[in-house]
């Protein structure tokens, strides 16, 4: 009886106090940790590949004349980072911030809006600006021709053609 | 596999293997010879769900599913019920733990078990309308019936017996769920729960609104304390159903996980157990030897619990060679500190006096519910996923699976503490042999309506998950059943004849996973009467005041 006790006491004397003054004294996040998401408006280009993989489906885009609205309801983000991989542009970041807690839901949205370009023959939107900037840098030869017909649509090229 | 095909070959009309599943078709006139022949045969049962092809073939499909442990054979029961007649009379008399299973059932699907020993209700909430059954296809999966009062679904005592609430919070585990003792004196006659209150449509969100790589996240959130497990055997179905292949490096890491996860899961237990028979220190001690565990979790996959690294096709993380040399460091720390922790529960009088012979779960009774995990083996049942359905990298690893025939409380505990020693010793054989190579695999499209079973061994027993696939890039049917869902249906033998003192104890043992609570039970000691209240009801009892 007395035998058990003594080496309970023993084992718990052994070890000092072991929990940390968080959050009076800062902790730093590990390495891997997934907080939260960082969006930068200037690379997405709206293709919604992140709308897909999130398992909240907290993601959507709304579709205006002139302009894509992406909005994040990041107050249903479980952190799971799929977004971020499955961002093709690396549009969407993952910071270590995880002192997240806030009284307004609100708060934690993002929302972006991306340009978008009209056709030149049609005059209906069909891609981001972003998107279209990227497929102009990778020209080869960046005339004013080449670059034109970037800005049909896929559908008035198939017309021309 | 030919003996066991040969003797059900009669009185059925169609046998097919597929891998190492049975699958038999047969008649509804027929399922309790079916049933008969195969408890015979030493066939455990496992689950029961259905399938609504309402839409497609005018039928609901019964998916009895059982096995054979030795020979390795899981053999699937499919039998039709017509949209018109969906009745069929219940197995219970042959194999007592379908009980749930049936009424669940009847609750989701809306078919009838004539004969059954309890048709209450089981997963959905007493304001649910009779006639709607959530999981059949036509349900739409946002939608809300509108509410319908009903008698609440509570066994009534006999004359002359009282009635105990414990809960609707749980006061020695801290967690919401709803346990009435029946008591004679100091004496437990009988016992009922009362659960799922938090039954959160999981199956139905999966199978209406995610996707395949979704739902692993999903799945992860099923369970608080072994999340890990529920994500993993998910993946598992869906990659044999799809017949991926999956790296060796990811099978180890998944492994390796599982194993951590036990380890925290069982630790926090016995710090729990300690905790209900008032051994404060030994909570605590129990507890701190757990967190490095959490730690190392934490840095590797960035989340202490829910790690979310588990996708179709893999693992989304890689573990590198300085985390494996923590992670070595921190179990061998462990194993010198359960080794004393046991030392020290072995030794303990208070604690044998209050565990010893409390409890008992014999082994038919043991075998008769089909119970799993430390529960079973603490029973003398020698049945462990890992060694009886090997699956991630568990077929090259050695495994010891415990056991202890004294059948009681302390037989868990030692069982589990024994375990704890066995998960340390699997880990370091991981480490040692953990090979080298991609994480994961791309998936490409999943076939249609092909179906499988995968097991895993969790730390509180065996854990079923059933996917059949679809045609809309998400599962037709996924069914879990988790291991507290049998050993639940166990606890209303080892308490009957404990005293009330015991309960929380025995209700402890079996390290269930709770879920919470909507309603009160008060007793008006005037009338003595029992009224009940409703959330809206205590809403305006708490601003009147």
């Amino acid at each position: 009886m007395f035998k058990s006790k003594i080496k309970a006491l023993l084992l718990s004397s052994r070890h000092k106090k072991i929990t940390r003054p968080y959050p009076f004294v800062p902790v730093t996040p590990p390495e891997n940790l997934r907080g939260r998401l960082e969006v930068d408006p200037y690379k997405c280009i709206g293709c919604a590949n992140c709308v897909r993989t999130c398992p909240s489906r907290l993601i959507s885009i709304e579709n205006y004349e002139d302009e894509k609205i992406v909005i994040f309801l990041s107050g249903r983000c479980i952190y799971c980072g799929r977004c971020a991989t499955a961002c093709p542009e690396k549009a969407i970041r993952i910071t270590h911030e995880y002192e997240l807690a806030t009284d307004n839901k609100k708060d934690l949205e993002i929302v972006i809006k991306i340009k978008m370009v009209k056709c030149l023959i049609c005059g209906k939107p069909f891609t981001s600006l972003n998107m279209l900037n990227k497929q102009i840098e990778r020209l080869k030869e960046k005339t004013e021709e080449q670059i034109n017909k970037l800005k049909i649509c896929a559908e008035c090229k198939r017309k021309g053609s | 596999m030919t003996k066991v095909k040969k003797i059900i070959e009669n009185i059925s009309d169609k046998i097919e293997t597929i891998d190492e599943n049975l699958i038999v078709y047969s008649k509804p006139s027929q399922i309790k010879d079916v049933a008969k022949l195969l408890v015979m045969q030493g066939a455990r049962f496992v689950h029961l769900t259905a399938n609504d092809f309402i839409s497609q073939k005018n039928f609901i499909e019964l998916n009895y599913f059982f096995s054979l442990i030795d020979d390795r054979i899981n053999i699937i029961v499919k039998i039709p019920l017509e949209k018109e007649e969906l009745s069929i009379s219940s197995i219970s008399e042959v194999v007592p733990a379908v009980i749930w299973a049936e009424r669940e059932c009847n609750d989701l699907f809306g078919v009838n078990f004539e004969g059954h020993p309890d048709p209450r209700r089981l997963v959905l909430p007493d304001d649910w309308p009779q006639g709607v059954h959530p999981l059949r296809k036509d349900f739409f999966y946002s939608s809300r019936p509108p509410e319908s009062k009903q008698p609440p679904p509570l066994k009534k005592p006999e004359e002359g017996k009282t009635v105990i609430p414990i809960g609707p919070f749980y006061p020695a585990l801290e967690e919401p769920a709803y346990f009435r003792l029946i008591v004679e004196g100091e004496e437990i006659v009988d016992f009922d729960y009362r659960g799922f209150y938090v039954h959160r449509g999981i199956e139905k969100l999966a199978e209406s609104a995610l996707n395949y790589q979704q739902i692993p996240f999903l799945a992860e959130r099923i369970c608080g304390i072994c999340g890990f497990v529920h994500s993993s055997a998910y993946c598992q179905a869906v990659e044999k159903a799809a017949n991926i292949e999956i790296p060796l490096r990811a099978k180890f890491i998944r492994s390796l996980f599982l194993e951590l996860e036990r380890l925290h899961s069982h630790l926090l237990w016995v710090g729990l157990a300690a905790h209900i028979v008032g051994f404060d220190t030994l909570f605590m001690q129990a507890w701190r030897i757990r967190e490095p565990v959490m730690y190392i979790c934490e840095i590797i996959t960035g989340n202490r619990k829910t790690y979310g690294i588990n996708i179709v096709g893999g693992v989304t993380i890689d573990i590198h060679e300085q985390h494996l040399k923590e992670i070595e460091k921190i179990i061998s720390q462990i194993e010198k500190e359960v080794r004393e922790l046991r030392e020290i529960i072995i030794d303990d009088e208070v604690i044998q006096l209050r565990f010893k012979n409390v409890g008992i779960l014999k082994h038919e009774d043991a075998k008769k519910y089909c119970v799993s995990g430390p529960v079973a083996r603490a029973s003398g049942i020698n049945i462990d996923m890992r060694v009886n359905f090997p699956y991630a990298a568990y077929p090259i690893l050695n495994i010891r699976v415990p056991l202890n025939k004294s059948e009681d409380v302390w037989a868990r505990t030692i069982v589990r503490l024994e375990e704890i020693l066995v998960s340390i010793s699997i880990i370091k054989q991981i480490l040692e042999s953990i090979p080298e190579g991609p994480t994961s695999v791309k998936v490409s499209k999943i076939e249609p309506w092909k179906e499988a079973i995968s097991y895993i061994e969790a730390p509180r027993g065996q854990l079923f998950h059933y996917v059949m696939t679809g045609p809309d890039g998400r599962p037709y049917r996924w069914s879990v059943r988790a291991p507290s869902y049998q050993n639940y249906q166990a606890l209303s033998v080892m308490l009957k004849g404990a005293s009330i003192a015991d309960a929380p104890l025995i209700i402890g043992s079996i390290d269930p996973c709770f879920s919470c609570t909507e309603r009160y039970e008060v007793i008006d000691l005037k009338t003595k009467s029992l009224n009940f209240y409703t959330v809206e009801e205590l809403k305006k009892c708490s601003k009147a005041k």
